[in-house]
């Protein structure tokens, strides 16, 4: 489409133009906010010049909030979710494609049904479990009379409870979102369009399956790789009711349910400036990751959903 | 390259693990727990088909009044997705350029599905907020009275509609009709430019067929999100109200899970909820099995 038609173009212009104010507007709104002291802030109407209040705003959010623990926890978060989500999925693929055992198609069907299953619905039995990851467990042992085998043991009355709490801690905030169907499918769908021939050449020069995996999948992975590593970090930065769940800590807590403290409530000084210059600074990173790797972003989307 | 052996079980079990504790595991006790009373001060009691029947009505009672409230709330606000599909296929119509600023534009269209939503949900409060507001500010500018919007139970529903429509515009649909878009043979644009065919007729002829089966599919997902999702905003835009008038099923499903320690009800509500959007994952599955 090499074609010129100015009137056309003006209007496609003068229609972007206003697309990007309508859509820029809560947040250059929310920019401003922040450079404002509180009485010009709460002044009928706000005034739309930037003021020079933009650190202190930021470092008042800093402090009130906790914001550098709590952006710390959402980097170990995000951070923890991306690499091992990545991992898991890639071996679990490389599983289902490449090697033939009794629970194959068992094991394949069983994580394609949980894409099935809306969050929602099972968001509150995975807190239970998450709240005792060792629960299900405790009837396999009392089944088992390992408390009488232990008592025989000891030579005393002996009682186990499988305890072990993933509340507030970063291994609760990471590993219940860390087993992925979606994630699994990427990676089996482009396996699947791997050459046989590499595996068979592979396999005449004795490699094992390990070595396969490491030299040859692997570096032609790295362009999915890294498109999942955008995605799933941004995913996991932003989770929002997993962490508001499972942490009561305000130091184990993330970022964007510390934001949620600094609205200012009904009886609170009205204290926007702060709590924008925090939802402002709260949404960097994932923007900033975004625009360094924009180039594998698009394409793993495109590659996820289709 | 079909090893046999349990080598390649091994691979799969950390996965198979994490599946079942966390889906398959709370999956099958959120349905079990549909049929209990539980409220995690005493173990939880068997009562058959009770919570459902509370919520949806028998014979003699009265269905739930909150649930319907949520159940109405929610679809009122899902009708919000046509426009939001709508708007995503001209927006993709009009960046489907390579040049560099326009690649800048999808950027910045795309940054409200990039961040939080919860950043985004504390700016709009403090956009609609009444006395400071921007939008109140400029309506008194062309000399509308500005409603209330998140204080009126009348305005709240336009309202968060208006900010799902902002935050969905611009997103993954987008995404997706821009990849459509690009499998449309260079041919047809040359043939349409030759023939001298305008927008409409480009809009008609060529766009429509490339693209209607996306339209289908963002529809679907669309409808599927907004019956499912809307908890987030509800939680951090509205509070569900004002007089409860912007609780989603969501919401409704939280509350009474985590606020009012009544769980069962809560998984009954998320049964209802998985239930509605079945034929949409029935018909996005089957689309896919299509190609």
């Amino acid at each position: 489409m090499v074609e010129k038609t100015p009137l056309l173009d003006f209007f496609t212009y003068a229609f972007l133009i206003f697309g990007i104010l309508i859509v820029g507007f809560p947040i250059i709104y929310s920019l401003i906010a922040a450079t404002l002291p509180l009485e010009d802030v709460s002044r009928v109407p706000m005034p739309l010049i930037p003021g020079d209040q933009f650190m202190v705003n930021i470092r008042e959010a800093w402090t009130r909030g906790d914001l550098g623990t709590q952006i710390f926890n959402s980097f170990v978060m995000a951070s923890g979710i991306t690499v091992g989500k990545i991992a898991i999925s890639m071996i679990g693929a490389f599983s289902i494609v490449y090697f033939d055992y009794r629970f194959r198609a068992a094991a394949f069907a069983s994580v394609f049904c949980t894409l099935m299953l809306p969050v929602e619905v099972r968001i509150m039995p995975t807190y239970e479990v998450a709240a005792n990851i060792l629960g299900p467990l405790q009837p396999v042992w009392d089944f088992l009379h390992m408390d009488g085998l232990l008592s025989w043991f000891a030579g005393h009355d002996v009682e186990v409870l499988l305890n072990w709490s993933l509340l507030d801690s970063y291994t609760g905030l990471i590993l219940p979102l860390v087993a992925s169907a979606t994630c699994t499918f990427l990676f089996r769908q482009f396996f699947l369009t791997v050459p046989d021939e590499l595996c068979e050449a592979a396999k005449m020069d004795g490699a094992s399956p390990m070595t396969f995996f490491r030299k040859v999948l692997f570096p032609l992975s790295k362009t999915n790789i890294a498109a999942l590593v955008v995605i799933e970090f941004v995913y996991g930065y932003n989770q929002y009711l997993w962490p508001l769940l499972i942490t009561t800590n305000p130091k184990m807590t993330t970022a964007v349910i510390g934001l949620q403290n600094l609205i200012p409530q009904a009886d609170d000084l009205p204290e926007w400036n702060i709590a924008l210059g925090a939802a402002v600074l709260v949404m960097l990173p994932p923007i900033l990751v975004v625009l360094f790797m924009q180039r594998w972003f698009v394409k793993g989307l495109i590659e996820k959903e289709k | 390259m079909n090893s046999r052996g349990t080598t390649g079980f091994f691979f799969v079990l950390p996965l198979l693990l994490g599946v079942v504790a966390f889906m398959v595991v709370p999956a099958v006790t959120a349905v079990g727990l549909s049929f209990c009373q539980w409220s995690l001060t005493a173990a939880p009691e068997w009562v058959g088909g009770l919570n459902y029947q509370s919520l949806l009505g028998r014979n003699s009672l009265q269905p739930d009044p909150l649930f319907c409230q949520a159940l109405f709330n929610t679809l009122v606000i899902s009708l919000v997705v046509p426009v939001q599909v709508g708007g995503s296929f001209v927006l993709a119509c009009f960046l489907n350029h390579r040049s560099g600023w326009r690649r800048f534009l999808r950027l910045v269209v795309f940054i409200p599905t990039l961040v939080s939503p919860i950043a985004l949900y504390i700016m709009w409060r403090a956009m609609f907020n009444c006395d400071v507001g921007l939008l109140a500010r400029l309506l008194m500018l062309v000399g509308i009275d500005s409603p209330l919007w998140l204080d009126d139970p009348a305005w709240s529903k336009p309202a968060v509609m208006l900010v799902l429509l902002w935050e969905g515009v611009g997103g993954f649909q987008m995404l997706f009709f821009l990849a459509g878009l690009r499998q449309i043979p260079e041919q047809l644009h040359d043939m349409a430019r030759l023939d001298g065919l305008g927008m409409g007729y480009r809009l008609k002829d060529i766009y429509w067929p490339w693209l209607k089966s996306l339209v289908g599919f963002n529809l679907c997902l669309g409808f599927l999100g907004a019956v499912q999702g809307g908890f987030e905003v509800a939680y951090i835009l509205t509070g569900g109200g004002p007089l409860r008038s912007t609780t989603t099923l969501s919401y409704f499903m939280f509350e009474n899970s985590f606020q009012w320690q009544r769980l069962g009800v809560g998984a009954a509500v998320g049964m209802i909820m998985f239930l509605l959007v079945l034929p949409l994952i029935v018909v996005r599955g089957r689309r896919k099995t299509h190609g």
